[in-house]
């Protein structure tokens, strides 16, 4: 008799602790209005990827796969014919997955600014995420970079600004080949093989130092042509 | 006493088993991670490893508790080696109680091993590891607690390995769908099929509320030190009303 | 020592949703006096072990009672007193493959409440006793039929138990092996033990036993008090005479 009671007690103590928590976990601040996922999925269909590693509490590990899965993607010549179609919905579900992992905002943006002109589908992720990051000034930089070669469509005021960024010293690691890809296009060859020497002084590193290279290769390729057909 | 040591040597019996494998699996990932993403991710490679790892270690030690299970279910049941330490004077909730607890060291220690690799790999990367990381760390093992007394009652009441198996996996999945199923079912208008969703939320699991490895740092999450008691308490008291069960079936077995 | 009374068991076969019901037990009755050697005897499937392991707390009884020492056992809780005093070697025992020989009977004795030192020398004893003091370090796993079953016993002693319960100690031993058990036994006996044993093995039985039970179809159908009396050989014509 005695010892059922104390089981009886045992029994009710564990049992209230498990509702009293439960309940305090559950009341605790309604996380579903924040989750970018839960406010997204109201509005739009989500990918099958999103959906998996959202149920499962793996949205960090799926956003990783989202990441790499871009630069598989973007480095991929095959996709030139589409023009990359695939980098504004990737970026996008990378951000709602893990909206704090800034790459997914520098990469996908320069990528879709610079490289495919795409400039509002840029502008429309950086907004996303400096409205999560509004700490991180770099993500506000590139927002005016994009700004301002998107309001006049005149390269010769975004390399102005693009140099007064670069020049304090605090600049987006992105920002520079930028420049670079600038000064390649408009023929500026000297300019641009400047910034790549300058950036390979600074001690790249792995991917960066082998892209340096190749630019370097390609614009010296450039250059002597050049000479070749203008002389 | 006898508790420990009976815990003791289940986990040094795990070992002689060689569920330290996963450690190398893991030190494997986390490697050729380390070596991926040190080239593709500018200066977030850290965060990126982090992800991974914990991730992985999550995976991992369920698997160790699978293990366990398994490994419990196969030589001190199916096998009979049970009844000759039975039949000395311990009672049936020591010798329970005792391989729990000899579970959760093998958990542990491995967990242990990983977490040290994974913070020499983030040193080689020049980042390391922040302490709600290590929060996140610790919950992993409250999953693995929770989980573990699970297997042990199915390992009590079912008599087949692949089912308890089975019904663990089937837990597991369910324990971290629940909080969506939930979210989710909050539109539905059929109110019975409301109520099981509510229900399964409340009865289950809810991995959600200790995946702090996945929820730290992402938007609605705010970790606390209220949270942290709270969901300690939770644990603790889910694993104790499910050992409690598990006990209740055991003391009913027969060999 | 032991008061078994009407003792019955039933064993139920769960399958889905049928049920098989294979009665074992239907009703024993026997005392084990003390210091004596008492044999189970009875064909394959008859229901000694199963008493035995009644006895011993590892199977629920759905009738009958069982007295060991005059207390009364009880299946949902063990009278560890009693336990203490008591020891078992089971029919197949099977050990934890990843463990020495050392390490298990280190693993069992610390369930006895024996402290450090004890326990050691308890277990160069018990090993020397059966012989095994060699294997010590050997894995479980690796060990022989025969070399288990002295393991076995090695374990049954340790404790210097009072009242020693033994499921055909005999089977799987080489005939060394089956005359250190059968010394062992009448050592204990002569040190004021009681062992109750099952067996298939008249010819061992007969060497041993001071009483013996004829156990068939789960029913103890017929108890032979002095067994030294019986001529050689005399022993398998009362089994026959009883169980045909
Ligand atoms: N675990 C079990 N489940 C179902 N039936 C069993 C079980 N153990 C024993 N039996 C049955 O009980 C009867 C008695 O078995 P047992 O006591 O092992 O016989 P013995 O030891 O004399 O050979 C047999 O018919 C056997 O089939
Ligand atoms: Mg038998």
């Amino acid at each position: 008799m005695k010892r059922i009671l104390i089981h009886l007690v045992i029994i009710t103590a564990l049992l209230s602790g498990l509702i009293a928590s439960s309940f305090y976990l559950h009341r605790s601040p309604d996380w579903t209005k924040l989750d970018p996922f839960y406010r997204q999925l109201a509005r739009q269909q989500q990918e099958l990827p999103v959906l998996f590693g959202t149920v499962l509490n793996q949205r960090k590990l799926t956003a990783v796969a989202y990441w790499v899965g871009l630069l598989v993607y973007t480095g991929d010549p095959e996709w030139q014919a589409e023009r990359w179609r695939g980098v504004m919905p990737m970026t996008l579900a990378g951000t709602l997955l893990n909206p704090h992992f800034i790459p997914f905002y520098e990469f996908g943006s320069s990528v879709l600014a610079w490289q495919l002109k795409r400039w509002p589908e840029a502008l429309v992720l950086l907004r996303r995420g400096m409205e999560y990051n509004p700490g991180n000034e770099k993500l506000f930089l590139y927002a005016a970079a994009i700004k301002y070669q998107n309001l006049d469509g005149d390269d010769q005021s975004t390399i102005a600004f693009l140099n007064r960024i670069i020049f304090t010293g605090e600049y987006p690691a992105l920002l520079p080949p930028i420049l670079a890809n600038i000064y390649k296009q408009r023929g500026e060859y000297q300019k641009a093989l400047a910034i790549w020497y300058f950036l390979m002084r600074q001690g790249l590193g792995g991917e960066g130092l082998a892209r340096a290279k190749r630019q370097v290769r390609e614009i010296e390729a450039l250059r002597t042509k050049f000479r070749k057909t203008g002389g | 006493m006898r508790i420990l040591n009976l815990a003791y040597m289940f986990f040094r019996q795990q070992l002689r088993h060689r569920v330290q494998v996963v450690v190398v699996v893991f030190a494997a990932m986390i490697i050729l991670a380390a070596m991926i993403f040190s080239s593709l991710a500018w200066e977030h490679e850290g965060e990126l490893v982090v992800d991974l790892g914990l991730s992985g270690m999550d995976f991992l030690a369920f698997m160790v508790v699978i293990f366990s299970l398994v490994f419990f279910m196969y030589e001190e049941l199916e096998m009979k080696s049970a009844v000759l330490i039975l039949s000395k004077p311990l009672r049936r909730h020591e010798y329970l109680f005792g391989h729990y607890l000899g579970t959760l060291m093998t958990v542990a220690f491995n967990l242990v091993f990983m977490l040290v690799i994974l913070s020499v790999a983030l040193a080689f990367l020049g980042a390391y590891l922040q302490p709600i990381d290590l929060f996140a760390f610790l919950y992993i093992f409250y999953k693995a607690v929770l989980v573990a007394s699970l297997a042990f009652l199915f390992a009590s009441f079912s008599s087949s390995v692949p089912l308890a198996v089975i019904l663990t996996v089937f837990l597991q999945l369910l324990g971290h769908f629940s909080f969506h199923l939930h979210a989710l079912g909050r539109q539905i208008t059929n109110i019975p099929l409301r109520l099981f969703l509510d229900g399964l939320y409340f009865v289950l699991p809810n991995y959600y509320w200790l995946d702090v490895r996945d929820r730290a740092g992402l938007p609605g999450f705010e970790f606390s030190f209220g949270y942290f008691l709270t969901s300690s308490a939770y644990v603790i008291c889910y694993a104790a009303i499910i050992l409690y069960l598990a006990i209740m079936l055991f003391r009913r077995k027969e060999f | 020592m032991i008061k078994v009374t009407g003792l019955a068991k039933t064993y139920i076969k769960r399958h889905l949703w049928t049920k098989r019901l294979i009665p074992a037990l239907r009703g024993i009755d026997f005392q084990v006096e003390n210091n004596t050697i008492y044999g189970l005897l009875g064909l394959n499937g008859q229901g000694k072990t199963t008493t035995i392991k009644i006895i011993v707390g590892l199977c629920r009884a759905d009738a009958g009672s069982v007295e060991i020492f005059g207390r009364r056992q009880s299946f949902y809780r063990a009278d560890l007193a009693s336990l203490r005093k008591v020891s078992y070697l089971p029919e197949l025992p099977y050990f934890p493959r990843h463990l020495t020989a050392r390490e298990l009977l280190d693993y069992y004795g610390a369930v006895f409440f024996m402290s450090r030192s004890e326990i050691s020398r308890r277990r160069d004893e018990v090993l020397e006793t059966v012989e095994m003091r060699q294997y010590q370090e050997m894995k479980m796993g690796e060990m022989s039929k025969g070399m288990m079953q002295r393991i076995g016993i090695a374990q049954a002693l340790f404790n210097q138990p009072d009242l020693l319960l033994l499921d055909e100690p005999m089977t799987g031993l080489d005939p060394l092996g089956l005359k250190m058990v059968r010394d062992i036994m009448l050592e204990l006996r002569d040190r004021g033990k009681t062992i109750l044993f099952s067996s298939h093995i008249l010819s061992e039985a007969e060497k041993v036993c001071d009483r013996v039970g004829i156990i068939h179809r789960g029913a103890l159908l017929k108890e032979i008090n002095d067994v030294k009396k019986l001529k050689t050989q005399k022993l398998e014509e009362e089994f026959i005479k009883a169980v045909s």
